[in-house]
């Protein structure tokens, strides 16, 4: 027993440079802001109420106003900037954790709703989870106002200035969170490739031809689009073109390739920690 | 470090479950675990000869005239029609059939005394697809009275 919770906290909590994490934190968050400033809510406010079925999360985001409390359009506008603003803070990491969790939970709560009416996509579910799990991190330890006001501080009280040595400060708490992201999108995937051997029929050999191909897909598609998350969000042009995998034209910021993309970040970043 | 921990199994244990694609208790539909989803995306598999449904609502005018009725008409998108309308007749819930009576009635001056959900399926062929057969698979009057046990409520 001793040796399984040795093994467990060596493996979630080994020192990690906090650099990772904050690169992560960045990336995400800009992603998920540039998605954000995009969104309107007429479309939503305007379904029947007699099509809103909410989701269990969207329940207890609004706990406080009601169980069954249906938001109108002017609440989700206020839910969007706030949740813009919250999300301006965990770019720079100021207030990080706090910045972080508002960001998480408007996020969340605007996705839900627009999820409460019969329609439902994917590919934004895994970064909900990576906002979640960033709040509950020190992913505002490097790269962000907070860490730069802390070592002024110190630094002042010192009378000696530090330089930010980036590389070398680590927590073994930097690195739980980018192996829980990658552990969830392993799950996912998974259940990708069990779908379809699943329910690919009584051909044994489509099936697992199937599973196998949307494997490949799903490694190229985290290769291939290294740079998919992040050059994307500030290149517009980008969006205009389909996943090469996809028949589906990639006219949303959560088209595939971000979305397979951003597995990258927390696949690289077990390079990283051995560094 | 407990915390992380307990948090850590928690978010492995909902996210293996939502994988897994069980829906377990009162719940139809995958996304109730969400942000934890399962991902079966396009995995069911069509072969040849396999006929794949589009289904269609219409409307029945007081003279029984029949008048097409898409999604847009009623300000929806393709899944929201699917789980309102199409779902409302196939259910027989006249309640909830009644909302997209009167969004449509508001939208385009008709009026509608009933609705059919008519299935017009494309046919798998190795030349690709063709259309199949039409077949009104559900269809709900607002004249007549419920039948008992019938109206069923989402």
């Amino acid at each position: 027993m001793r040796r399984m919770l040795r093994a467990w906290r060596d493996y979630w909590f080994r020192d990690t440079p906090l650099v990772n994490l904050a690169v992560c934190r960045i990336l995400i968050v800009a992603v998920q802001l540039r998605w954000l400033v995009q969104q309107t809510y007429e479309y939503s406010a305007s379904q029947p109420a007699s099509l809103y079925n909410p989701l269990p999360i969207l329940h207890v985001l609004l706990l406080p106003v009601g169980w069954n409390f249906q938001p109108d359009l002017a609440f989700l506008e206020a839910v969007h900037y706030m949740t813009l603003g919250a999300g301006l803070l965990a770019l720079v990491g100021l207030f990080t954790n706090l910045g972080l969790g508002a960001f998480a939970a408007g996020n969340i709560l605007l996705r839900a709703h627009a999820y409460s009416f019969g329609n439902f996509h994917h590919p934004d579910a895994p970064f909900m989870i990576a906002l979640m799990i960033l709040a509950l991190s020190p992913a505002g330890g490097a790269l962000s106002i907070d860490d730069l006001w802390r070592r002024l501080r110190r630094n002042a009280r010192h009378v000696r200035f530090e330089s930010a040595r980036l590389l070398e400060r680590t927590s073994p708490f930097a690195g739980w969170p980018l192996r829980l992201i990658q552990w969830i999108l392993a799950l996912i995937y998974l259940s990708a490739a069990y779908a379809k051997l699943a329910e690919a029929g009584s051909t044994g050999r489509t099936a697992i031809r199937s599973a196998t191909t949307w494997y490949r897909m799903a490694c190229a598609g985290a290769v291939k689009s290294v740079s998919g998350s992040a050059i994307s969000t500030f290149w517009p042009k980008f969006w205009a073109g389909s996943p090469c995998w996809s028949r589906e034209p990639s006219s949303s910021p959560y088209s595939s390739r971000p979305s397979h993309g951003s597995t990258y970040l927390p696949r690289r970043h077990s390079t990283w920690a051995s560094r | 470090m407990v915390c992380i921990s307990l948090f850590i199994a928690a978010c492995l244990v909902v996210q293996a479950v939502a994988s897994s694609g069980k829906r377990p208790g009162p719940f139809e539909y995958s996304p109730y675990q969400w942000p934890f989803i399962d991902y079966p995306m396009y995995s069911l598999a069509h072969y040849e000869g396999d006929e794949v449904s589009r289904l269609l609502l219409i409307g029945i005018r007081p003279d029984s005239t029949k008048i097409e009725i898409e999604p847009e008409d009623l300000g929806l998108t393709f899944f929201p029609y699917l789980h309102g309308p199409i779902r409302a007749v196939r259910d027989s819930s006249r309640s909830a059939a009644s909302v997209f009576r009167d969004i449509f009635a508001a939208g385009h001056g008709v009026e509608v005394v009933g609705f059919e959900v008519l299935d017009r399926p494309v046919v798998i062929t190795r030349d690709g697809y063709h259309p199949g057969p039409p077949k009104t698979v559900a269809s709900l009057s607002f004249d007549e009275p419920a039948a008992s046990g019938n109206e069923g409520e989402r």
